[in-house]
């Protein structure tokens, strides 16, 4: 086999490559991306510690509120039941804004013209109430986990300024696997 | 070619004219590698590491419960790598099951998979971020030189077995591909200083991201410590390097990207060096050093057309320099590699690329080693194609295709890489695999035109009875073929929630394998044959005795490896590695017959224990049991490494780490080139101490 050959050959593959292309682009926000989305907030969650007066029982479980469309509500619903340092998530959809605080223990919040997600987050401010928001959306840099989708893969950054007021204790070990920790306003 | 082995040739050449013929496809295995979390529908299975690591796209593009990948694959995760209190990228390959790792001195090692490991193990190719890190010059890795920021690795990707069919020459028994963080992932500042009974080391990092791009910059230098003699004395292997890199990212609209990224290094290896001459007393141990200094910039492109296809082009430059005391080396690479992804209607994923390298090289000479000519220059060019196809309904996948490389190395035209392989979901949890490839390993400058002295023979000596000293020296041949591997593997995978179960067989059949024969011994100066006429020794200084390098041996090697890794509490993980290595039929002129030379230890078992005592404490426990090294005559040894680490404040993390414990001071392996003298490692502790901000 020559150079020249093999030169030719490859040609017919650049063509035959090129014609094959298609040129659907990504859609915005797949199936597949909200159940990745909600499987990191549960690994999450197992890092974080929330402080035993938030519970009524030592069985009590651990609220998960999902305002989001139904696509969102169903890969969170792949959750329920499972079981976090002894307590068993139980999924719903958010409630008003003004009984969030007492109702949830982790808000996952999407964004959707029809709700202000700053409104949710400034009702649970200084609750221990774990939030979740894509990064730069509505809620911002609000919210203390914020979710971004990079070169097609799921990050997270934890914004310890947000968490301040909320006693809710987060694990070290997560705080490493974050690609950013820090305060909003300021490049972390 | 024996009867038992017909069957894979059979395969082999039925495959060649269809991989020849038609332009076909497949998935890459570097993408396999993002899919095989995606095994298990459900992803809650996975840890937060895999899911972090999940490709979106690839997932829904295969939502479906699918075959993992069918290749012996593991991948060092973010948390390993933290976690191992690593300072070097030889010590995280020691967390991957199968791979033979050993420590030469202070700052040499012998790294490889399936074995003939040593210091220029010259079949597995290491490559970071796509940029090759093998030396042509002697083969190899030469790990003194080879590092990085490590809190900014992302992940380590290792294939055991051929990647040639992607990755070309030199993957023959394995590929490494240590991958980066993308510099958004490492924004704000991180300073990590560590220190103990070994040296200390001090790594400063900043970055910043602003709109679509981000950047990173970062500073490290250590100072370890020697080790000590065979007698227990102190050595001079000390290592020493200050290292500048950056990373820039950006992430544009419509899926395109752009990654430009830079290092520039240069220290100095101690060593305890075999110093040897024709007057007495010949051979000498000394303390002396190398210099060494390189760098590289590196440019990648790449844009996704669509879900299933995408662009990418990579370019780099990379040059270094090493300055032994016997000899110096300055080289310089260019290489430019082009990929393209696309699907072929519903179950063919192809990509295929083609990819030019230049390399050129200057270097000097001395008594003890030379290589002819001094200065190189030379072209790699090379062009691959390979095919997944997804079959029965997306259970089971093929992935086939082959590398044609023309490289001015191997005397061969062209060299063709194929291979196939099949996977196999026999239910959502359990995985079969099988492959055959062809690979080729290169043979280097050395091997080509080196002349290297590996012993003088002192005068008078009883088998020996000469009156001058015999220089024995290995002789390069400028006709030296690629050796080539036929390589069949079987595979076996069982993944659930809290199971891992990872088993891989092999037998490679090696052929053409590098061989020394014992040439003529002639009188020095003179050129005299001493059998002719043994009255040549009255008029010379010393008689020469050389050892040809030829491509006549061949052996079988075989092997085994497993790897369980059990979440035995939500806190707690335990993980074993079993390794079964062995070879048949070496040759008389066999590398692995002659004395100090390339070797694999039979059998290896690691234990490692991985505890998150509460939120803010980390112990972690790694036990290795290394079998003896029969042709060098290194003993077995067992081994641990411990790391407890406290984190008071999310941003502070301090940890207490102990290396090489148990054995004490112990021998792991003989520098193959019989240059160095034999270096017992010693354990050591250190505190390291990672502030981010």
């Amino acid at each position: 086999m020559t150079i020249k050959s093999l030169t030719t050959s490859f040609g017919c593959v650049v063509i035959a490559a090129l014609m094959l292309h298609t040129t659907d682009a990504h859609s915005q926000s797949t199936a597949a991306e909200v159940r990745v989305k909600a499987a990191i907030v549960h690994k999450i969650a197992k890092f974080v510690t929330w402080p035993e007066s938030r519970f009524v029982a030592d069985d009590a479980p651990l609220r998960v509120c999902v305002q989001g469309d139904a696509q969102v509500l169903d890969a969170f619903l792949a959750l329920q039941d499972r079981p976090i340092r002894g307590r068993l998530l139980s999924v719903n959809p958010a409630p008003e804004p003004s009984t969030a605080a007492a109702a949830c223990d982790v808000l996952y919040l999407t964004d959707d013209e029809h709700h202000s997600a700053g409104e949710w987050l400034d009702a649970v401010a200084g609750h221990p109430v774990l939030t979740f928001a894509e990064a730069g959306g509505f809620a911002g840099d609000g919210s203390i986990v914020s979710m971004a989708i990079r070169r097609d893969k799921v990050r997270f950054s934890i914004n310890l300024k947000a968490n301040e007021n909320s006693q809710l204790r987060i694990g070290a070990q997560l705080l490493q696997l974050a690609a950013a920790v820090g305060t909003p306003g300021h490049a972390p | 070619m024996t009867a038992e082995t017909s069957p894979k040739c059979m395969l082999l050449r039925r495959l060649l004219p269809c991989v020849l013929a038609v332009p076909l496809s497949m998935l890459c295995l570097s993408g396999a590698l993002a899919e095989e979390f995606t095994g298990s529908d459900d992803l809650t299975d996975l840890s937060l590491d895999e899911l972090l690591s999940t490709e979106i796209t690839t997932l829904s593009r295969k939502s479906e419960s699918l075959g993992t990948a069918p290749a012996a694959v593991h991948v060092i995760s973010q948390s390993d790598i933290r976690r191992s209190g690593a300072r070097s990228i030889p010590e995280l390959l020691r967390l991957v099951p199968g791979m033979q790792v050993a420590q030469i001195d202070g700052n040499k090692w012998a790294v490889t998979a399936r074995g003939a490991n040593g210091r220029f193990a010259n079949k597995l190719l290491v490559l970071m971020d796509g940029r090759t890190l093998y030396n042509p010059m002697l083969s190899g890795v030469q790990w003194d030189s080879q590092d990085t920021d490590i809190a900014a690795i992302e992940r380590i990707e290792v294939i055991r077995g051929p990647g040639a069919t992607m990755w070309g020459s030199n993957a023959v028994n394995g590929i490494v591909n240590i991958i980066t963080k993308h510099a958004a992932d490492t924004t704000g500042g991180n300073v990590g200083v560590s220190g103990g009974m070994a040296g200390y080391e001090t790594t400063v990092r900043y970055g910043a991201e602003a709109g679509d791009s981000a950047f990173r910059f970062f500073g490290k230098v250590f100072d370890r410590d020697g080790n000590v003699s065979m007698s227990g004395e102190d050595t001079d292997d000390y290592s020493e390097m200050l290292r500048f890199g950056g990373r820039y990212d950006w992430d544009g609209a419509e899926d395109t990207n752009f990654t430009l990224s830079f290092e520039t290094y240069t220290g100095e290896s101690g060593e305890y060096r075999i110093s040897r001459s024709i007057v007495p007393p010949y051979e000498t141990l000394e303390d002396t050093y190398t210099d060494i200094s390189g760098g590289f910039l590196m440019a990648t492109w790449s844009h996704d057309f669509s879900r299933d296809s995408g662009l990418k082009i990579n370019a780099y430059y990379d040059a270094h320099e090493r300055d032994v005391p016997t000899y110096t080396e300055d080289s310089d690479t260019f290489d430019l590699d082009i990929q393209h992804s696309f699907s072929a209607g519903e179950n063919h994923s192809l990509i295929w690329g083609v990819s030019y390298r230049k390399s050129s090289d200057d270097t000097t000479d001395s008594f003890v080693i030379s290589i002819v000519p001094a200065s190189d220059e030379r072209d790699r060019i090379s062009a691959f194609i390979q095919d997944e196809v997804r079959l029965l309904d997306g259970r089971a996948r093929l992935i086939f295709g082959s590398k044609f490389e023309h490289n001015e190395l191997s005397d061969d035209d062209i060299e063709i890489e194929p291979s196939a392989r099949l996977s196999f979901a026999v239910t959502d949890d359990q995985t079969l695999w099988a492959s055959v490839s062809r690979a080729v390993r290169l043979p280097s400058r050395g091997e080509r035109g080196g002349r290297v002295t590996t012993a003088i023979v002192p005068p008078g000596q009883p088998d020996f009875p000469l009156p001058v000293p015999t220089v024995v020296r290995i002789v390069g041949n400028p006709d030296m073929l690629s050796e080539n591997i036929l390589a069949s593997e079987v595979g076996y995978r069982l993944r659930n929630r809290s199971f891992v179960l990872d088993a891989a067989v092999f037998y490679n059949q090696f052929s053409d394998l590098r061989s020394l024969s014992q040439g003529i011994p002639t009188c020095a100066p003179g050129g005299g044959i001493l059998q002719l006429d043994p009255t040549c020794l009255f008029t010379s200084t010393h008689v020469e005795q050389p050892l040809f390098i030829e491509n006549n041996d061949s052996y079988d090697a075989m092997g085994a490896e497993l790897w369980v890794s059990k979440q035995v509490r939500e806190n707690w993980r335990l993980q074993g590695g079993y390794t079964y290595f062995r070879t048949t039929g070496a040759g008389s002129g066999s590398m692995l017959r002659l004395g100090v030379v390339e070797d694999s230890p039979d059998h290896q078992l690691s234990l490692r224990s991985s505890i998150d005592i509460n939120d803010n404490l980390e112990f972690d426990v790694m036990l290795r049991w290394i079998d003896e090294l029969e042709a060098q005559q290194v003993d077995s040894y067992t081994s641990m490494d411990l790391r407890f680490a406290w984190s008071p404040t999310p941003s502070l993390s301090i940890a207490a780490v102990g290396r090489n414990l148990l054995a004490g001071d112990h021998l792991e392996f003989k520098s193959e080139l019989v240059d160095l003298a034999p270096i017992q490692v010693e354990p050591e502790g250190f505190l390291e101490l990672r502030w981010s901000f």
